[in-house]
């Protein structure tokens, strides 16, 4: 690949950037403040480290990115506070949401149901969830996360199986407060 | 490896690409990255090379991703080319991509109605006799429904991913489970959904089932029963405290209230429960203990999707 093809790096813009944006959104849910900033962060890393030789899962290596973009926020983030709620949650606008063709109500619901989803994910703790939105949410297979993160597929299969285990349970709380809410 | 139950992975699928850029945020970050990164001219340039790249290249980006990455993909390609034609190339992917998008719909809402199984099946998840009892909670529940707006009560009822279309109701089997949604449907953001009494949906509902509904999953280990019991333990207990409350037993409501909290110091409605105390106190008149008690609520779960409600609760006295 030559990096220095300013359209080779943004057709990888192009293709990646909604999977970026929802991987970093997802990601920093437990932040409460997820900043869009992390997006082009991410992809200013990209461009400059465009040249990489080892690159084999183009995907694996743009999420490895993102990570560490979102782990550094994170670490940020904590200095500035240590009692960050880990169930502050940035508000979402519908306005905001990725498809608006859907109309106000349809829009409403999935605002609804992006929120549970951050809900649940940020019961998640940090290298958990990492795993499961990669893997369960993103349909990137065991090997490639493995590489993502430079880390043994065992673990990150060990990983995977305690992040799902987690989160049906959240899921699970989740659905019975629901019910009981809603009467 | 076990996998996700389908009932999460409706909650999953349900969000959809909610956490997914807008097509101005795409384009909006593509020119911030090109003028940051320098790459102004050439980007003109290659702005239909990239066109035609990026769509191979969204193929492997994830069959989830690809049905709008590839139409939105265009739009942000064309505006970076900040041309007149570009606008009319954003116009015409915008009507491709309308068809694509109706398509997700269809999918969604289909998504929908397996998520009001899933709610249905918390139901029926439980022991008969449960089942029974539960479902004249449900009836009452619901007169007491327009009682409780007035009041201001301490549940925030609010929509869920599964607040669907009154159709929804309908393909619910079990009646509790029906009832909730249909009730969910009159919570809907009243400038999109207009109310719906719950009167003109009860109907609609199938009677409470009574004898176990066969169920596709594999049985729940014994530990997973127990801790469904104790949940529902949790639960009707604290839902008998609130209908005190509704009847205007305040009184009542608080002392099943502090019960509930010896019985379940670490249980799962810890922050329903706070709330709900919040507002019998506030209703017994102890004004004051109300508002300590809510100040504490708002300090212990700053979170929650209840402290607005719980901050509002004392305050018309």
């Amino acid at each position: 690949m030559e990096p220095e093809r300013p359209h080779d790096f943004l057709a990888i813009y192009d293709a990646y950037v909604d999977f970026v944006w929802r991987t970093v959104r997802r990601l920093g849910v437990e932040a409460g403040s997820v900043d869009d900033d992390d997006v082009q962060e991410t992809f200013l890393v990209v461009h400059r480290r465009l040249g990489e030789s080892h690159i084999h899962s183009l995907r694996g290596w743009i999420y490895g990115i993102a990570i560490s973009v979102v782990r550094n926020h994170r670490r940020t983030l904590r200095r500035r506070s240590p009692h960050l709620s880990s169930s502050a949650q940035a508000a979402i606008d519908p306005d905001d949401l990725a498809d608006r063709a859907k109309g106000p109500f349809d829009a409403a619901r999935q605002v609804e149901a992006t929120r549970v989803l951050h809900e649940l994910l940020a019961k998640l703790e940090d290298d958990k969830r990492e795993v499961f939105v990669l893997i369960e949410l993103e349909e990137l297979t065991v090997p490639e996360v493995a590489e993502a993160l430079g880390m043994n597929p065992n673990t990150i299969s060990s990983r995977l199986r305690l992040a799902r285990a987690e989160f049906e349970e959240a899921a699970r709380r989740y659905r019975a407060r629901d019910e009981w809410r809603l009467k | 490896m076990t996998t996700l139950s389908p009932e999460t992975r409706a909650i999953i699928e349900a969000a959809g690409d909610g956490d997914g850029p807008t097509a101005d945020e795409r384009i909006r970050l593509r020119a911030a990255l090109v003028e940051r990164l320098g790459l102004g001219m050439a980007a003109i340039a290659g702005a239909s090379v990239a066109a035609a790249t990026s769509k191979v290249a969204a193929g492997y980006a994830g069959a989830s991703a690809a049905p709008l990455g590839v139409t939105g993909t265009g739009a942000a390609t064309a505006a970076g080319a900040g041309t007149v034609v570009a606008t009319k190339a954003a116009v015409a992917t915008g009507g491709v991509s309308l068809a694509v998008k109706m398509a997700g719909a269809a999918l969604l809402a289909s998504g929908l109605a397996a998520a009001a199984a899933i709610i249905a099946q918390g139901a029926e998840g439980t022991s008969a006799p449960v089942a029974i009892t539960t479902a004249p909670a449900a009836m009452t529940a619901m007169t007491a429904m327009t009682a409780m707006t007035a009041m201001a009560p301490a549940i925030e009822a609010r929509p869920m991913p599964v607040a669907a279309a009154p159709s929804v109701a309908v393909e619910a089997p079990v009646d509790p489970a029906a009832a909730s949604v249909a009730i969910a449907v009159s919570e809907l953001p009243r400038s999109v959904a207009p109310r719906t009494r719950p009167s003109a949906v009860m109907p609609a509902a199938p009677p409470p089932s009574i004898g176990p509904t066969p169920k596709s999953e594999a049985p729940a280990s014994p530990g997973e029963v127990a801790s469904q019991s104790a949940l529902l333990e949790e639960t009707a207990s604290l839902r008998h405290a609130h209908a005190l409350l509704v009847a205007g037993d305040a009184a009542g409501a608080l002392s099943l209230l502090d019960e509930h909290s010896r019985a379940f110091p670490n249980g799962v409605l810890v922050e329903e429960r706070d709330a709900e105390r919040v507002a019998a106190l506030c209703a017994s008149g102890q004004v004051q203990r109300a508002r300590a008690e809510a100040t504490k609520f708002i300090a212990v779960h700053p979170g929650s999707a209840l402290a607005s409600r719980v901050r509002r609760t004392c305050e018309a006295r």
